[in-house]
């Protein structure tokens, strides 16, 4: 059903920075490297249903502010646990780069909505790369953390009502 | 809300994490400084906001790449705002061209 969209968004936004940095070319990037992430999660969701239908109905189930609650209350019950580079740990590591992905995750759904909607500032080049690398640098988290269990009810807190911050 | 009020009441705290953040960019010679406020996001959360104020007018892609990923780490690291109630969010900012 998703087929490899969040891969083609993520190349489509970091296309876009290479074209004349314009208002227009710089929004796009942005917001186009917030859905990238949104539909890589989306996918690795619906992905544990077999029946491409419920699939596609699973798809339109998520909500990008439950989305966010739910990946704050995740940073927070990762809490000090987490060891940024210095983990060695093979739990360490899920654990920090399924951090990074839930923290990604935030700070892009805001970068997307100010690119679309904010006009009261233009949208910095500088800002523009950053946020492009931060979807790019969350898929390679990812690719880390996705298997494990901590990530397995990330996506399941992330699909239903339970693990919203109170 | 109860996050309004825990952001309020914690904005002292918020600062002093913040400054911590600061301090460890101080030496940086491509930061010209970190600004930081407190305001609700899109959704009506009241959140921390970070603006790292670049040294250059058209800062290259490797500094922003190295920047933007050490502030995060730092983020979650040193300022912790998750813990107060509060979601971050990192924007940088290029240094206007009158310098300021």
């Amino acid at each position: 059903m998703v087929g490899e969209l969040p891969e083609e968004l993520l190349e489509q936004a970091k296309f876009l920075l290479t074209l004349p940095p314009n208002q227009a070319n710089l929004r796009r990037a942005v917001s186009t490297a917030y859905y990238s992430l949104f539909h890589l999660l989306v996918r690795s969701t619906v992905l544990k249903w077999n029946e491409p239908l419920h699939q596609a109905r699973i798809a339109r189930i998520f909500e990008h502010e439950r989305m966010k609650k739910v990946s704050g209350a995740t940073i927070k019950s990762m809490g000090i646990e987490i060891d940024l580079g210095d983990s060695t740990s093979i739990e360490g590591i899920i654990r920090t780069e399924l951090t990074k992905v839930a923290q990604a995750f935030i700070i892009l759904q805001q970068a997307r909505h100010d690119a679309d909607y904010n006009l009261e500032k233009p949208l910095d080049p500088a800002d523009a790369m950053a946020q492009v690398n931060r979807a790019n640098s969350a898929f390679d988290s990812w690719e880390t953390t996705r298997n494990s269990e901590i990530a397995k009810e990330y996506l399941f807190a992330l699909l239903f009502k339970e693990k919203e911050r109170s | 809300m109860p996050i309004v009020a825990s952001g309020l009441v914690q904005q002292d705290e918020v600062r002093e994490r913040v400054k911590r953040l600061q301090e460890l960019f101080t030496n940086d010679p491509e930061v010209a400084r970190i600004d930081h406020r407190l305001a609700e996001d899109w959704s009506g959360d009241y959140s921390l906001f970070i603006d790292v104020v670049l040294n250059r007018t058209t800062p290259n892609a490797a500094t922003v790449l190295r920047l933007s990923e050490q502030i995060a780490a730092a983020l979650l690291r040193v300022v912790r705002s998750e813990e107060l109630g509060l979601h971050s969010y990192l924007n940088f900012v290029s240094r206007p061209e009158n310098g300021r």
